[in-house]
């Protein structure tokens, strides 16, 4: 397995640059809510006309989906695998990569057609 | 077929190389080295995983003239301080062989990528050893063992097990040799073996078979050496009627911890460490007044024994002798002997860079083994001459080419093991491609090697390994010490000839087949037995004090009678003497005189 | 390295062994054994084994030189992973209770063998040897004593297993994951001054599993009897792997 994007040192920046991104985002939100308390509707909503924060979001929501797709991969090769659940294992694997699929793309979409 | 079933010879399955080695330390896998990079088929038969074989436990060095200490070092010097050390009855073609092919030989480690210490020069670093000269005896304390801090055995050992992998060799690993197979020409055939772990019992048929068993310490209640050095290859060359050279030759090390018997280097004394007594006396200047600590084993052993037996020894049982490191400071301790001061702090529960270490004189090498030309062929007597066994092959411990004779200086063990397990896969290589041909051997032949190990699985009672075990390492210590003398020696002689026939029929009674560690024991205990009975009737044969070899009825050395190579046979368990080598090709010959130090 | 002790004052010591015979045993079980033990002098788990031995042959360890340096006993003392014949009772003994049991991660052979293939298999990938591509000179390599030392800490390593098996990451990719002691002997080469074959073993590294699947649990270090760190010999690896990507 040469890595999801072609290398384990890719798969391993692309996880540590997106949780970069994923941190930095969180830390300018929670600093906005604290700056502008009380948080009004408006204030909320207009933050979200910006289009800088618009292709900020889209990154943003670009970096949770890789990283959670590289991280709930890893994690299902470490435990959902024939060596610990038996014959089940790739099938549950199999399941479990799809409902990953699922639930990590749907956050993703719904989310970036929220945005837009 | 499994080991734990009484096997026919007609129904073994037969696996086939060019050449096998048994042993996986560091003249085995010197000389699979050369065998596989040759593009023979080689296997390596070792029952232990390779670097767990006692070569790892090796510290202070290699000793040898590579010239980066001091650029004038001659190889020359190094031989003469070789065959002085051991006086007189090391074969001087030999030792001539190993010192000027030594520095070829380290080299190729430093290229397989052994990590060396270095000097500021970036050469390979070189340390002071015991009974080492400049200038033939005549111009002080030469530096001339190379060492990687004081794990050299380690470095070595693993460098050679990276350099088989790289070359392809093939690894029996937790493997263990029964018995060599002969065949009606009295040639090596190959050996019966089993794999320890599934029990899987084969013939390993090969067109070259190479003893590199070790040694074989354990026949000693206290002994630096490991639990598996029971002397297998000395086992079975005495079965398969081959003698065995100055086996009554064993080394005991000055510096093992007290209480426990693990090694601390010789490198110790050359880093500048010295021994005291209990009134804190720096007694090696009496009894070697120019090297002191430096003198050679067999001369500092021998003065601590004294030391402790006139009542000088130290602790509340005035029982040991003190190594002093401390006056060094931790820098030179923990950086040149890391490996001591972990060993000091784990079993003697001292850091050697404050307080000092206790140590007594352990047993430690056996100089004697198996008789063996420089090209690594087992030499047997017939009518009184030499003549090779064709087939077999013998390096490292477990051989006598003999470069140590009546004492081994320290740091030669293992140029011994490198040029000796080369020199072997070299003159392998060359009588393989020259087409040796070996007669096949018959049923019988196997049924021969398979007896052993069919006895003991028939075995329906008698003594265990344990019990004959203890006996005989008792026996040893007591009886075949640093000093010997005749009445002592004469009932130890008596005391093993007794258990002689417990221990060919002894009780096994776990017989299963899977990793059965009491059947290996058992099998091990025969060959140590061997080994045991081997030193016991020559150490009392030769009458004369030599080398190790210290007698309180025979003080003196015996150039008359004695400058001469002892021969044993089990078959008839007699003594006969060789003549020793003082033919070397390109000096002048050593020639016997006093040993001083 | 001796299990012969004076009859001193003694001390019963009660060993609860893992024992397994794949010959009779359907499933393994765990084995009190009862041993005599000196008081005033602490022995060796090792030691306390060789006389369980003496009372039932049948007990099965490896063990070669009894000094911690040939890596062949390495167990599981009471929960942790070490070698026996360097642990003293008196560390080992917790609660007057002894439990020994085969190194985890592993098929076990018997007792307390487990059968090291897919350790040394992943050894074996590394390349665990000097790679050169100019000639040999014809004496050693320069190499100042600051190169060397960078060795220091790497080529101590004693392959006994202790690491690997106590690595999580091993246990779960055993085939894939190289586990520690293979990454410190690669980072052994690839920190030799000598070896000239850097780009190739990074090549060979970099994947998803090979060094990647190190988690930075670091049980690796705190069980290695030779007080190494492979988690800092993998990261050394790691931060070479990135910067060469510019």
């Amino acid at each position: 397995m040469k890595g999801i994007f072609g290398s384990g040192t890719n798969d391993f920046l692309v996880v540590r640059i997106s949780s970069l991104i994923l941190f930095g985002y969180f830390a300018f939100l929670t600093f906005f809510i604290v700056s502008h308390a009380p948080l009004t509707f408006v204030l909320w909503n207009g933050l979200f006309e910006n289009v800088v924060m618009k292709i900020s979001t889209t990154i943003f929501l670009l970096s949770f989906g890789v990283h959670t797709w590289i991280g709930t991969w890893a994690i299902g090769t470490d435990y959902l695998t024939l060596a610990r659940l038996g014959n089940f294992g790739p099938t549950i694997n199999k399941l479990y990569r799809i409902s990953c699929a699922l639930i990590i793309g749907s956050i993703t979409l719904w989310s970036l057609l929220i945005v837009w | 077929m499994k080991v734990d079933e009484i096997i026919k010879a007609q129904d073994l399955p037969i696996k086939d190389f060019d050449g096998i080695i048994i042993g996986g330390g560091g003249s085995g896998m010197r000389a699979s080295l050369q065998l596989a990079e040759s593009g023979l088929n080689t296997a390596v038969i070792s029952k232990v995983f390779p670097t767990r074989s006692h070569t790892v436990s090796a510290q202070g060095g290699i000793t040898c003239a590579i010239q980066s200490d001091d650029p004038e070092d001659d190889w020359r010097w190094h031989m003469f301080d070789t065959v002085k050390g051991s006086d007189y009855i090391g074969d001087q073609d030999a030792i001539e062989y190993m010192c000027s092919e030594g520095p070829k030989a380290v080299f190729e480690l430093e290229h397989m990528g052994m990590p060396f210490s270095r000097t500021e020069e970036g050469r390979i670093y070189q340390r002071p050893f015991g009974g080492q000269s400049k200038d033939y005896g005549k111009g002080g304390q030469a530096s001339r063992t190379c060492a990687a801090a004081d794990r050299t055995g380690h470095s070595l050992l693993h460098t050679l097990y990276q350099a088989n992998l790289k070359a392809g060799t093939n690894f029996l690993n937790e493997w263990f040799a029964i018995d060599l197979v002969l065949n009606s020409e009295d040639e090596v055939t190959g050996v019966v073996a089993f794999e320890i772990e599934s029990g899987e019992i084969f013939y390993i048929r090969s067109k070259a078979t190479v003893l590199a068993t070790g040694g074989a310490g354990r026949i000693y209640a206290s002994t630096t050496n490991a639990l598996i050095n029971s002397g297998d290859g000395i086992g079975m060359a005495l079965r398969a009627g081959l003698p065995v050279q100055d086996i009554e030759m064993w080394q005991f090390h000055p510096t093992g911890i007290y209480g426990h018997g693990t090694l601390v280097t010789e490198g110790c004394r050359g880093e500048g460490g010295y021994l005291i007594n209990k009134d804190g006396e720096r007694f090696m200047e009496r009894y070697a007044p120019n090297t002191k600590d430096l003198a050679s084993r067999d001369v500092v052993s021998r003065a601590m024994a004294k030391e402790i037996l006139e009542g000088r020894g130290c602790g509340p049982n005035e029982d040991h002798i003190m190594l002093r490191l401390d006056h060094l400071g931790p820098g030179v301790v923990h950086k040149r002997l890391p490996g001591v001061t972990e060993l000091s702090k784990t079993f003697a529960h001292v850091d050697p860079a404050v307080e000092p270490i206790p140590v007594v004189p352990t047993c430690h090498y056996m100089m004697g083994g198996v008789p063996t030309n420089i090209h690594g062929q087992v030499i047997t007597i017939k009518n009184g001459a030499d003549s090779v066994v064709n087939g077999l092959y013998a390096a490292g411990e477990v051989a006598c080419v003999s470069v140590h004779g009546g004492n081994r200086l320290g740091g030669n063990s293992l140029l011994d093991l490198v040029v000796f397990g080369r020199a072997a896969g070299i003159s392998i290589e060359k009588s393989l491609k020259q087409g040796a041909n070996l007669k096949p051997s018959s049923n019988e032949d196997i049924e021969q090697a398979l007896s052993r190990l069919n006895k003991l699985n028939a075995s329906q009672g008698g003594k265990e390994t344990d019990e004959l075990k203890k006996e005989m390492q008792n026996n040893m210590q007591n009886n075949f010490g640093v000093f010997r003398r005749e009445d002592l020696m004469e009932k130890g002689i008596q005391d093993l000839g007794n258990s002689r026939e417990a221990v060919e029929n002894i009780y096994l009674s776990d017989k299963s087949a899977s990793f059965n560690t009491a059947r290996i024991e058992a099998l091990e205990m025969q060959n140590l037995f061997e080994v045991a009975e081997a030193t016991a009737i020559t150490a009392n044969e030769r009458k004369e004090s030599r080398g190790a070899h210290a007698r309180d009825d025979y003080t003196e050395r015996d150039d008359d009678n004695w400058l001469k190579h002892s021969i044993y046979f089990s078959s008839t368990k007699t003594v006969s003497k060789r003549d020793v080598n003082f033919r070397p090709t390109t000096v002048q010959a050593f020639q016997p005189s006093e040993r001083a130090y | 390295m001796s299990a012969t002790i004076p009859l001193e004052e003694v001390k019963t010591l009660t060993l609860n062994i893992y024992r397994f015979d794949p010959g009779k045993d359907e499933k393994a079980y765990m084995q009190d054994i009862e041993i005599e033990v000196p008081v005033n002098k602490d022995l060796m788990v090792l030691d306390a084994l060789l006389i369980a031995k003496e009372k039932d042959t049948s007990l099965s360890f490896r063990r070669s030189c009894g000094e911690g340096v040939c890596g062949s006993d390495g167990m599981n003392i009471n929960g942790k992973n070490g070698l026996a014949c360097v642990t003293p009772l008196s560390e080992a003994v917790k609660r007057d209770k002894l439990v020994l049991k085969p190194m985890p991660g592993l098929p076990v052979v018997r007792d307390l063998i487990v059968d090291m293939k897919q350790f040394f298999d992943q050894l074996e990938k590394v390349k665990p040897y000097l790679i050169t591509k100019d000639e040999d000179p014809e004496q050693e390599r320069m190499q100042s004593p600051e190169e060397r030392e960078e060795l220091d800490g790497l080529y101590e390593c004693i392959l006994c297993g202790c690491c690997s098996t106590a690595c999580p990451s091993f246990w779960w990719n055993p085939d894939k994951f190289l586990g520690p002691a293979a990454l410190l002997q690669s980072w052994r080469f690839i920190a030799d001054s000598r070896d000239q074959a850097t780009e190739e073993r990074l090549d060979d590294l970099d994947d998803a599993f090979s060094l990647y699947r190190c988690h930075g649990i670091m049980n690796c270090v705190s069980v290695c009897p030779k007080g190494l760190n492979p988690t800092e010999a993998i990261s050394n690896i790691r931060k070479k792997l990135i910067n060469r990507k510019g």
